[in-house]
């Protein structure tokens, strides 16, 4: 079993507001092997966003911060860094492309400027990979990797020139640039159509295969996760809740809510009037329900659903459920 | 002329422009010739600022006629602008009076300095221009930096402090400053000179004053474009990047933040011309803020009214308008790369 | 119409906005020096403790005493009740000059954005060009035309300042438009002028008051400003620029005469702050982007 290339421990980040703490992210424990795609999946404001943006430390510090937990990467924690030390691991060793591709980029400066600029940022000054003369052909390079068209013209233009799709492409050349060996993909399809969805989703495929690097997507879209993940991590209002490789959880999902989600997707041959929909409310992440979060919306809930909170149990293989229908500390 | 299709990008925009002009100066043009129309009787006015206060109805007449306001308007207007058709004396006209024409230069005949106004102007008006210069200076620098400092670090005592400041200049009067200004260093320190313009050191106090009054809001308006840039999603990316936070403030932040602001500041222009002509009042500083209001207006100082010196102030304030505004968006365009550089593939 | 009223008053009470502003310093400072001068300025003749234009001609040129707070100035008057005084003027300018303005400016401002096309093209040239001009420019030329005085410079300063309110009007009135609930409202028949009554005119108000506090201090400095240079409000009115221009002569002279030139212009700070922390409050309860 080889080292996971990422492992998040009991992360727990707050943001600690007027009207109360929101506990955005109240524990999470996953981990992401070389090589693997992982997802995790789950309804807005579950925290999904937040774990991904703890890792990588960008939680804007009033008024959020990372109260616990420890994030192993390459056999260092994150969490414990200093700031500079971090600076150098974004963009570098871990990446992150985000869902707005026409608010992501900078529209004062040419695409090719913002592509050099992490390339010569840390490959040429920091690490001293490639010199300086060579950063333009290395940025023709990327937009080539990620196919847009006439890269020797298409440098020099401003982001308003570019389409949706060709945008959230350059993000990527962009933050592929120095080879990282994470890339965390916060609902990059989200803002584009469907046409455009499947190029981006066939492009990241590739390229994890032509660089070797593992690719953690957060979405709230079940087809994205059943078309790219190898294992996927289900979140409910800042804790995941059920874990396992893709096949499984398809198949045989075993907590009450990835029922419900899987059921609520409308498939075809679905007759007229018949969409399923989860019944109650996503719980306010201030005063979340006690014991078991998802109790008042869960068909199954039983007795001590409402007093104690269940921890993660082990079902098979690797495939974790945060239930008490299989234990999860319930007295027998 | 709808076929005519103008070339794309920042050249085209400026020369749409810059076309526009010729109308818009056409109707300032108007605007100040009517000025002295709507006075009622413009003989009178011109005997007026000769010293004659009460004019008999015979030197109405004459004036009149030697002028030749008792020709239709729009002949006078023409006449103003051009200077044709020329003085004809078999009507009582008298060549020695008539202007030559607006777009040959000539303002009239100023009988209070007893000078053609456009001397005066031609005078007066480098001063001005130096005043507003190192006034807009000042307040750039100042306005800037207290904004982009504030805005870094919001929420501290340096935010609270900084914004103070800066509405606290927002709400003085700017005469009372420059007043308060000559109180302080020139009369009580004796360090600077608090009156007329005989060298760099005259110039110290009233661009100080000027300055700071717009330095407030500028800084204000700095610090809410920052803020609101450094909230938008490619900060994040930028830091997502790995990049210093100085480059992601200083290159990405900043560069968009400036936008608005410069819009804004050329924008408001204007009011730095009142401004500089309560400022020129206060300290006597030999300029058209002067010479508008005691020469033209004759008040506070000066002695009765004299309009051909009143018109041509009014026409010099304008058309710095209209430059003004013609240079804030110039100056948007080329700032944003959507308009530099048009729309492209 | 007054239970439209009475409804938005009751939302706004209980709004996050206004419990935000309730707690800002600023808003409390600023209500409260606000007040105060209101307060003076309606009960100024029993505030005063002297006639603001009488000339004590054997008292001229006096320090601060019990008997004449501030001192008296050259010719001998009070200069505390001179102050005092002046506050009407404040008001009076500060008051006409929105009213006329946003009269001008709202009414168009809706009518632009409302209508669009053509009426709208129309009104925003002459809005833009209205926003270039230098207003004092243009009220002196308005006075040299009619001469000076309180009314005629509200009148000529009101004259460059209504396109503000235009501006802002039209781009509430296009934001609201483009709500999906205005197309509900058009489509089961509503007639304009309610769709402006009920909806439009509701949704302006909150930007509008902003508007308007931040608009009157400026009204006060330009009109004080007038009066300072000899075309506003003319001596010996107690205004305080009309003050500040007779006491610019006697400024080298000896104590108490700087005095004449200090409390003037602290009197026009104290009323322009107050205004200012209270529109600067307002403005930033208003917006929902400082409440994260």
């Amino acid at each position: 079993m080889a080292e996971p290339l990422l492992s998040v421990q009991g992360l727990k980040t707050y943001f600690f507001l007027e009207r109360g703490v929101v506990k955005a992210v109240d524990g999470v424990d996953f981990e992401i092997n070389k090589g693997e795609i992982f997802g995790v999946v789950g309804e807005t404001g579950c925290g999904k966003s937040v774990t991904s943006l703890s890792i990588l430390r960008l939680i804007s510090s009033p008024p959020g911060k990372i109260v616990e937990g420890k994030v192993i990467f390459e056999g260092e924690n994150l969490l414990e860094k200093s700031k500079e030390e971090m600076r150098k691991i974004r963009g570098n060793k871990i990446s992150m492309i985000f869902q707005d591709p026409h608010t992501s980029l900078d529209p004062v400066f040419t695409v090719g400027y913002q592509i050099a600029e992490s390339i010569e940022l840390h490959q040429v000054i920091e690490q001293h990979l490639i010199s300086a003369e060579d950063v333009p052909k290395k940025v023709i390079e990327m937009l080539k990797l990620v196919k847009i068209p006439d890269p020797e013209h298409r440098v020099v233009e401003y982001p308003h020139m570019f389409s949706g799709g060709m945008k959230q492409r350059t993000m990527i050349a962009m933050m592929l640039s120095c080879n990282p060996s994470l890339l965390i993909a916060d609902e990059p399809t989200t803002a584009v159509d469907v046409t455009i969805q499947a190029q981006i989703l066939d492009l990241m495929r590739e390229l994890r295969q032509k660089l070797g690097m593992s690719i953690l997507i957060i979405t709230h879209n079940l087809g994205v996760i059943a078309e790219m993940c190898d294992r996927v991590a289900v979140m409910y209002a800042g804790n995941i809740v059920e874990q396992a490789d893709i096949k499984t959880l398809f198949k045989s999902p075993k907590h009450p809510y990835t029922h419900a989600l899987l059921e609520a997707v409308p498939k075809v041959g679905t007759k007229k009037g018949e969409l399923a929909s989860i019944p109650g409310m996503v719980p306010s992440l201030i005063t979340p329900p006690p014991g078991c979060k998802f109790h008042p919306r869960c068909s199954h809930a039983m007795d001590i659903c409402r007093k104690k909170f269940p921890q993660m149990v082990e079902i098979g293989k690797g495939q974790l459920a945060r239930c008490f229908l299989y234990g999860g500390g319930a007295k027998k | 002329m709808q076929f005519i299709r103008l070339p794309g990008g920042m050249y085209g925009f400026i020369i749409k422009r810059l076309l526009l002009l010729i109308p818009i100066f056409f109707a300032v043009s108007i605007v100040v010739f009517t000025l002295l129309q709507l006075t009622g009787d413009p003989a009178r006015q011109v005997l007026m600022a000769q010293g004659i206060l009460e004019p008999s109805a015979e030197q109405l007449e004459a004036v009149r006629y030697q002028y030749g306001y008792h020709r239709p308007v729009y002949i006078q207007y023409i006449r103003w602008l051009t200077g044709y058709p020329s003085a004809d004396p078999s009507q009582g006209e008298d060549p020695r009076v008539m202007t030559s024409g607006l777009l040959r230069g000539d303002l009239g005949f100023s009988h209070k300095f007893s000078r053609p106004v456009r001397d005066l102007m031609i005078e007066k008006i480098p001063n001005t221009l130096i005043l507003m210069s190192a006034a807009f200076m000042v307040s750039l620098t100042m306005g800037l930096l207290l904004g982009v400092i504030s805005a870094l670090r919001r929420k501290t005592w340096v935010d609270y402090s900084g914004m103070g400041l800066a509405l606290f200049g927002v709400s003085i009067p700017n005469f009372w400053q420059g007043m308060m200004a000559i109180l302080i260093f020139s009369i009580w320190l004796g360090w600077l000179p608090g009156e007329g313009y005989y060298g760099l050191k005259w110039l110290i106090l009233p661009a100080l004053t000027l300055g700071t009054a717009q330095a407030g809001s500028l800084a204000r308006m700095t610090r809410s474009s920052m803020l609101d840039v450094l909230r938008q999603d490619f900060i994040r990316t930028a830091r997502a990047k790995g990049l210093k936070e100085r480059a992601v403030i200083y290159t990405h932040a900043l560069k968009n933040a400036i936008i608005p602001v410069v819009t804004l500041l050329f924008l408001r222009l204007p009011y730095l011309f009142g401004g500089t002509v309560i400022i020129e009042v206060v300290f006597k500083w030999p300029g058209m803020g002067t010479l508008l209001v005691w020469g033209g207006m004759g008040v506070a100082g000066g002695s009765g009214k004299d309009w051909f010196i009143i018109q041509g102030g009014v026409l010099m304030f304008l058309v710095l308008a209209v430059l003004a505004n013609l240079l804030c968006d110039i100056a948007y365009a080329y700032l944003n790369p959507k308009i530099r550089y048009g729309e492209g593939g | 119409m007054l239970g439209i009223i009475r409804g938005y008053l009751r939302g706004l009470r209980r709004s996050p906005a206004f419990r935000y502003f309730k707690r800002d310093i600023r808003a409390k400072v600023g209500f409260a020096i606000v007040l105060t001068v209101v307060f003076t300025a309606i009960f100024a003749s029993f505030i005063a403790p002297h006639d603001p234009l009488e000339m004590h001609l054997e008292e001229t040129r006096q320090g601060p005493s019990w008997k004449y707070l501030m001192g008296t100035d050259w010719a001998g008057r009070d200069l505390f009740s001179r102050i005092i005084y002046g506050t009407r003027y404040a008001l009076t300018i500060g008051i006409l000059l929105i009213v006329i303005q946003a009269s001008i400016g709202v009414p168009l401002g809706l009518l632009a954005g409302y209508r669009g096309g053509k009426v709208d093209n129309l009104i925003m040239r002459l809005v833009d060009a209205t926003l270039a001009m230098p207003g004092l420019i243009i009220a002196l030329a308005f006075v040299a035309l009619f001469g000076p005085g309180l009314y005629k410079i509200i009148i000529a300063l009101a004259i460059t300042g209504w396109a503000g309110y235009a501006r802002l009007m039209r781009g509430q009135t296009l934001a609201v438009k483009g709500e999906t609930y205005i197309e509900a409202a058009k489509s089961i028949g509503e007639k304009d002028r309610t769709i402006v009554t009920r909806y439009v005119l509701p949704n302006s108000i909150s930007p509008l008051i902003v508007l308007m506090t931040m608009t009157f201090p400026a009204a006060i400095l330009i009109a004080s400003a007038m009066s300072f240079l000899g075309l506003g409000v003319m001596p010996p009115e107690p205004e305080w620029g009309a003050m500040l221009m007779q006491t610019r002569a006697y400024m080298a002279d000896p104590w108490p005469a700087p005095l004449w030139t200090i409390f003037p212009g602290i009197a026009i700070i104290v009323v322009v702050l107050g205004f200012n922390f209270l529109g600067d409050a307002l403005r930033d309860a208003f917006d929902p982007r400082l409440r994260e």
